[in-house]
């Protein structure tokens, strides 16, 4: 059986990866949420362990920011920042592909 | 009364007084050359001006029962007289007799000491009335100033505070996550806005009234955290102790929520695991002490000092309660961030 792409999504409030999530589902039913982060922390070792093939990352995180762990990830994953707050996806997208969401 | 003896003024004295010794001059002249007479009295003039000017400094402390103003007329007048026999002193010719044997002499003489007596403390006097009217219309003046200027800071503060009502940072990151939920589909969506709701109900109807009640505030606070709790439940935890008795207070609207939210803002939302907020409203003999503290990142962490929210809240505290509220912003230990509120517990009622 073929098996889809998968992902790790992190954001430090939970109704925004929920929303996220169903989002994801609907547009995208073949990809797999494999790892779900609250902070860029854990996001970054989360990719450690399970190494997603795609990032989704908030930009706006307590300790480790999205950014921050964009940076260690490097070019080891597809990176999407994701942001509800528009003025951060102008800051974040010279890094990568950002969607607004 | 002591202005500073400003160049202006001093022409004016001096054309005041040239003014003055020309007008005797030319009206009772008979008897003189024209220039000796106008040499006499605009030395008179002159004299005059330098003895006021001179009792308007000098000596820079009199004693309690002698007003300056009557040193500076009595000079004047006293100064008159002596100048007067000086000049006939001075100008009688060598070998020629005293002035006061001299018949014409001696009622020149006469004629300038007493227009001098007659005319130059009376002018001293009117010149003293017309820099105290000036003084008084210079007070006035920055009184005006003055208060516009404070009317001007207590509108500012007023549309600092609707703006902070109305705007909030959290509001719009709310309004955020409840579009996403809803863009989503997500059953969270109501659920998040009716909290919001919630809030905004609390929060609306302070928005007309320049001040609120602690109780009312209370309300607005809890709501706010309600909130802030559905967006991270895991991180934030907050519980209210409040003596009862102190809900009637009044108070200047958000003022609590600005240290809640700066708590937040600032404390929990930085950390991680994030922390908790405990809020102790307690009565402490006449006073109010209202404690907002947070577990979370500490002073200093963010980068931010303590927002503008709190120099904001310390001006409107200011304009309310004048010197008698306190607002003192500590480090907890072991981490974390104390905000203390002291006010006056009187004003209650209503």
């Amino acid at each position: 059986m073929l098996q889809g792409p998968t992902a790790l999504i992190a954001d430090d409030e939970p109704l925004l990866r929920e929303a996220l999530k169903r989002l994801l589902a609907q547009a995208w039913p073949e990809l797999d949420v494999i790892a779900e982060a609250r902070n860029g922390r854990e996001a970054v070792s989360l990719f450690e362990a399970r190494r997603p093939d795609i990032c989704f990352l908030d930009v706006q995180m307590p300790g480790l920011s999205g950014v921050d762990a964009a940076n260690h990830i490097g070019r080891r994953a597809h990176l999407v920042f994701v942001t509800a707050h528009d003025h951060y996806a102008v800051k974040a997208s010279p890094k990568g592909r950002s969607i607004t969401c | 009364m002591r202005t500073s003896f400003t160049l202006t003024k001093g022409w004016q004295r001096l054309a005041v007084a040239l003014a003055l010794s020309l007008a005797p001059a030319v009206l009772v002249h008979s008897g003189w050359t024209l220039s000796s007479l106008l040499f006499r009295t605009v030395t008179l003039g002159l004299i005059a001006v330098l003895v006021f000017g001179l009792f308007e400094q000098w000596p820079k402390r009199l004693p309690r029962w002698l007003a300056r103003w009557v040193l500076q007329v009595v000079g004047v007048g006293v100064a008159m007289p002596l100048t007067t026999v000086t000049i006939y002193v001075l100008s009688t010719k060598a070998g020629a007799h005293p002035f006061w044997l001299d018949k014409d002499r001696m009622a020149g003489f006469v004629m300038l000491t007493f227009l001098g007596i007659l005319l130059a403390p009376w002018t001293a006097l009117a010149a003293l009335l017309r820099q105290k009217e000036a003084f008084v219309r210079h007070q006035a003046l920055a009184f005006d100033l003055e208060r516009s200027e404070l009317e001007r800071r207590a509108l500012d503060a007023r549309l600092r505070l609707l703006q902070a009502q109305v705007a909030p940072h959290f509001l719009f990151n709310t309004l955020a996550n409840v579009q996403a939920l809803a863009d989503a589909g997500s059953p969270r969506a109501p659920v998040l806005l009716r909290s919001l709701t919630a809030y905004l109900r609390a929060a609306v109807p302070q928005l007309h009234e320049p001040a609120t009640t602690l109780g009312r505030e209370l309300q607005l606070v809890e709501a706010y955290l309600e909130l802030m709790h559905m967006r991270m439940p895991d991180r934030l935890r907050f519980e209210l102790h409040v003596d009862a008795s102190l809900v009637a207070l009044r108070c200047p609207p958000t003022m609590l929520l600005t240290l809640v939210e700066n708590a937040v803002r600032h404390g929990i939302d930085p950390s991680e695991e994030g922390g908790r907020i405990d809020i102790h409203v307690q009565r402490d003999g006449d006073r109010c002490v209202i404690r907002v503290i947070d577990t979370g990142v500490g002073l200093g962490q963010t980068g931010q000092g303590l927002g503008t929210g709190l120099s904001t809240l310390r001006e409107r505290l200011q304009l309310v309660f004048g010197g008698a509220a306190h607002l003192r912003v500590t480090a907890q230990e072991p981490r974390g961030v104390c905000a203390e509120l002291d006010l006056p517990a009187r004003a209650e009622g209503n």
